[in-house]
């Protein structure tokens, strides 16, 4: 029996993997993930206050930040026309100063409380952010209420922020990413009030306290606002305090600027911005899709995963992984109140240009042409589930998305049911929606050194028109020289042609 | 066709707070129990990989924090510029069970995020996914740990990515060579003034060779830290970094020594002409001695009373405060390992102006080491200081690399929960004694630079 053990113990010695390889052996896979967690976030409770101002409050119990989001439901669509960029300039001279304190007071009451005061415009809103330490709430809102009742805006403080929104264009004018952005936001909302959101340069001059002050009486209304307040605070509470600071605030009948859904770009066409001395360039190509309903933003979301929402998209894999094409290759989604844009962003070398255009056409053209396999659809809802507590987990995403989905209205769909509505989505959808948004005419913008870029251009067949970083025309290339009678097209030649009526 | 590396930059002034947050409890007496802010337990693998995990469940995500005690002031004369190349590395070659370039992948397919940074002293590896795949990046950090197969392909790439990557920042990032000339005249040794990019010559010369040998050397357990922060259920954890952690061999230990800080007795003034440089500008530093001392705290809010906030005091003398303009100044405490420096880059319009900002500077800091600040003016530092350290504690991951970066400082992790409560009771008189004892001129490094 000793002998037979012995010989089974030397026989599994030598017929066994060796002993590290055994153990080794949970090292070849993943493991398995546990089944998902289900969670809610806290509900955005609202109240209405008397002079017509919605508050919504998130309570997240114990807490130690507290944020005030104050949304302006105007952004650079109302904006007057000959005024391009005033609302962005009204949210950035919020808080600068009050009528019995300076800007320096303010700053140091904002200090003393941890504070930090942010503005931003898009298309549609103003949001101003306020954040601070939970303790000093009652403070806070108090110093906000001043800040929105008794506004100061100096001549002094008007030139400081125009000066510094003349440099941080100046700087960002010589960036491949944003010179592309800008000029495909020219493009597409030409013809449409969007169009002041890439307010140029030499607008920023144009900008005074007179117009400000009067674009300041008129939006910032009650009434045209949204107050969104995130942090250690009970509904009933933190609407009494906001009474006290805000309750004064009159509300005022706000104009009304009719708001066409985006127009689709009428035909496919190409922009060079000539950045002189870029080694690489940045090809944006971009279109816009009308207001989507709920369900289809969902669809959207995931289409855009597909085609170029990370490193495992379809634009990353052939742009980069397969070619060696570009750096990198992604594609995103814009949401505003008029619709929407679609873009593709791939940074390469001039070298590869059109060959990069060509795979990226590919990659549009499949995805409106070919339904994705479903495999591909729940792997992008996987994703997109995922994602979405991660995208909230810093306190400052938090309040920005909460302060987001109550000043669009959007509801529990984009907040509590979000992983309902991601389930939600077939390839059918999918399908649909890639057919409905894709197969409109792109634009494509290529940002580069100009020198570098039309020797690889001269292969194609359509023309190009060429403008300099701040979005200036400066010629058409055209092999048909049909160019001649557009030239005095362009985003820019318009808002000369508005401000000459001032 | 190059590849540059994917891997957004963490914003400096986040890191700048994190390395501040992980070597600000210093000298905090030993506790029982850590009761505070967050919860968290600690504990050493038998292969010396330290383990801190800290549950908080308010969101549906875990991070996982892998940090190497090793930077630039590990690498040899000649071999400058590995550290930042195997941070690199860790991503483009695969490991026994994850192919080459799939560890980010892997991440993106459950939604989650990841990063890494490399700076003089640590190397930090990051990712964020949902709670329910803990148990996937406990797999491929701990992949990479035990077998990170480097190929000369893969090595080759990222040492030509680097190399573009430097000669691209030499060439259009201002200030920069003054900077590392700074650099120079602040370390007087080689492991901390170097650069660490590294030389071009160098990292031209490094070889796969060189880079198996430091991973071989840094990158084992013992010289680690991970921390897990998030929503996750202990034991599971505890479980799975047993399987997947304890059984990858301890390596050799990789000591460092630090010699003994001595405050210097004579300024040291130099000129610099920079090619990159847009302007006249000056940079000035004080060595204030170890991170490990128990001034460490205070020099925090001594850099915020100088330079944190709207209403710091050396900003708001410097710049227009009714500018809201990226200001050319700024002032940053920093850590390298064992050394921790003060830096102030100013630029001016002239050289004039930069002398007139210089005695500036100088004056300021005679007021406030000859006059209390007022409870209200302390108060205010403090609130800033309050509110940038809430926001890094309230987020899983800021947590964990705070905890990460914490341990590898040698600090004394049960500490940390409490770390605020004694950051608060610092007094005016605390700064007045700090402010004395490291600002001063003697004890001061000036670089002038001139546009070439």
């Amino acid at each position: 029996m000793r002998k037979f053990l012995i010989a089974l113990i030397l026989s599994a010695a030598f017929t066994s993997p060796p002993l590290q390889a055994q153990q080794d052996r949970f090292r070849k896979t993943p493991p398995n993930a546990e089944p998902l967690q289900l969670f809610r976030l806290p509900p955005i409770e609202i109240a209405l206050l008397a002079n017509e101002m919605a508050v919504g409050i998130v309570n997240r119990e114990n807490h130690p930040l507290m944020s005030v989001e104050l949304v302006v439901l105007g952004g650079e669509s109302v904006s007057p026309e000959t005024l391009p960029g005033l609302a962005t300039f009204a949210g950035r001279m919020f808080g600068r100063g009050i009528q019995q304190f300076s800007a320096a007071s303010i700053y140091e009451a904002l200090d003393s409380m941890g504070g930090t005061l942010t503005a931003s415009t898009t298309p549609d809103l103003t949001r101003i952010s306020f954040r601070f330490l939970e303790t000093e709430f009652d403070r806070a809102v108090a110093l906000l209420g001043q800040m929105v009742l008794q506004p100061a805006f100096s001549e002094a403080d008007a030139n400081a922020v125009k000066l510094a929104a003349t440099y941080g264009l100046q700087d960002l004018e010589k960036n491949l990413d944003y010179a592309a952005e800008a000029q495909l936001r020219r493009q597409l909302f030409e013809n449409h009030p969007y169009w002041k959101s890439v307010f140029p340069r030499d607008g920023v001059r144009l900008w005074s306290v007179k117009d400000l002050a009067g674009f300041y009486d008129r939006y910032f209304r009650p009434n045209n606002v949204r107050l969104l307040v995130s942090g250690n605070r009970p509904l009933r509470t933190a609407t009494r305090s906001i009474l006290r600071a805000l309750g004064t605030w009159p509300s005022k009948d706000v104009p009304t600027v009719p708001l066409a859904a985006l127009p689709k770009p009428d035909k496919a066409r190409m922009c060079v911005v000539d950045i002189p001395g870029a080694k690489d360039c940045v090809i944006v190509e971009g279109t816009t899709f009308p207001p989507l309903a709920t369900a289809d933003r969902f669809a959207l979301a995931v289409l855009n995963h597909i085609l170029g929402g990370t490193t495992n998209s379809r634009l990353f894999m052939n742009l980069r992984e397969s070619k060696a094409y570009a750096y990198n290759a992604f594609s995103d989604v814009d949401i505003y109140k008029a619709g929407g844009v679609l873009a593709v962003h791939a940074q390469v070398t001039p070298d590869v240009v059109l060959e990069s255009l060509r795979e990226i056409g590919k990659e549009i053209e499949t995805l409106a042409k070919t339904p994705v396999p479903s495999v591909e659809i729940e792997l992008a809802k996987s994703y997109l589930i995922g994602r979405f507590p991660i995208s909230l987990a810093s306190f400052d995403a938090f309040s920005a998305a909460a302060a987001e989905v109550l000043a669009n209205d959007a509801g529990d769909e984009f907040w509590s049911r979000y992983y309902d509505q991601v389930i939600a989505v077939s390839p059918e959808s999918v399908f649909t929606t890639a057919q409905a948004v894709l197969t409109t005419p792109f634009v494509t913008i290529i940002a580069g050194d100009k020198a570098a870029l039309t020797k690889r251009l001269a292969g194609l067949d359509e023309a190009y028109d060429v403008f300099d970083n701040q979005g200036r025309f400066q010629y058409r290339a055209a092999k048909d020289k049909k160019g001649a009678e557009d030239e005095t097209r362009g985003v820019r030649s318009e808002f000369q042609r508005r401000t000459k009526q001032r | 066709m190059h590849r540059r590396t994917l891997m957004a930059k963490s914003s400096r002034r986040k890191a700048q707070f994190l390395l501040f947050l992980a070597v600000a409890a210093l000298n905090t007496p030993a506790l029982a129990a850590a009761e505070g802010l967050f919860s968290l337990t600690q504990y050493k693998l038998r292969n010396g990989l330290q383990v801190i995990l800290s549950v908080d469940p308010a969101l549906p995500l875990v991070s996982v924090v892998v940090a190497y005690n090793v930077g630039s002031v590990d690498e040899s004369p000649g071999k400058t510029g590995l550290a930042f190349l195997m941070k690199n590395l860790m991503f483009s070659s695969g490991s026994e069970n994850v192919p080459p370039n799939q560890h980010i992948n892997y991440i993106h397919r459950v939604g989650g995020r990841f990063n890494a940074s490399a700076s003089e002293d640590k190397t930090v590896f990051y990712e964020t996914v949902p709670a329910t795949h803990l148990g996937l990046v406990l797999w491929l950090e701990s992949d990479r740990m035990k077998s990170l197969i480097p190929t000369e392909t893969a090595f080759a790439q990222a040492r030509m990515d680097h190399l573009d990557d430097l000669r691209g920042r030499r060439k259009d990032e201002p200030f920069l060579e003054s900077f590392w000339s700074f650099d120079q005249l602040v370390y007087s040794d080689f492991a901390h003034s170097h650069p660490l990019a590294g030389s071009e010559d160098d990292v031209q010369a490094l070889t796969l060779e060189d880079a198996k040998g430091f991973y071989a050397t840094y990158y084992v357990p013992n010289n680690a830290v991970i921390c897990v922060a998030g929503s996750f259920d202990p034991l599971k954890a505890k479980e799975w970094i047993a399987r997947y952690f304890e059984t990858i061999p301890r390596g050799k230990d990789s000591g460092t020594s630090s010699e003994p800080f001595a405050p210097a007795k004579k300024q040291v003034v130099r000129t610099f002409e920079d090619a990159t440089a847009t302007a006249p500008a000056f940079c000035l530093g004080f060595s204030l001695g170890s991170p490990l001392s128990d001034d460490f705290s205070v020099l925090s809010l001594i850099d915020y009373i100088l330079f944190r906030g709207r209403t710091s005091v050396l900003l708001r003398r410097l710049t227009n405060q009714r500018s809201s303009l990226m200001t050319p100044v700024r002032g940053v405490l920093e850590i390298r390992r064992d050394r921790v420096t003060y830096k102030i880059f100013v630029t001016a319009n002239t050289v004039q102006n930069a002398e007139q900002y210089k005695d500036l500077i100088f004056a300021e800091l005679a007021k406030l080491k000859t006059t209390l600040l007022n409870e209200s003016e302390v108060g205010r530092f403090k609130a800033l200081y309050k509110m940038d350290y809430l926001r890094v504690v309230a987020s899983a991951e800021d947590r964990a690399l705070y905890l990460a970066g914490s341990y590898l400082n040698r600090i004394p992790v049960e500490t940390l929960p409490l770390e605020l409560d004694r950051f608060l009771k610092i007094t005016a008189i605390d700064v007045v004694g700090i402010l004395n004892r490291y600002f001063r001129a003697e004890n001061s490094v000036v670089l002038n630079i001139k546009p070439k």
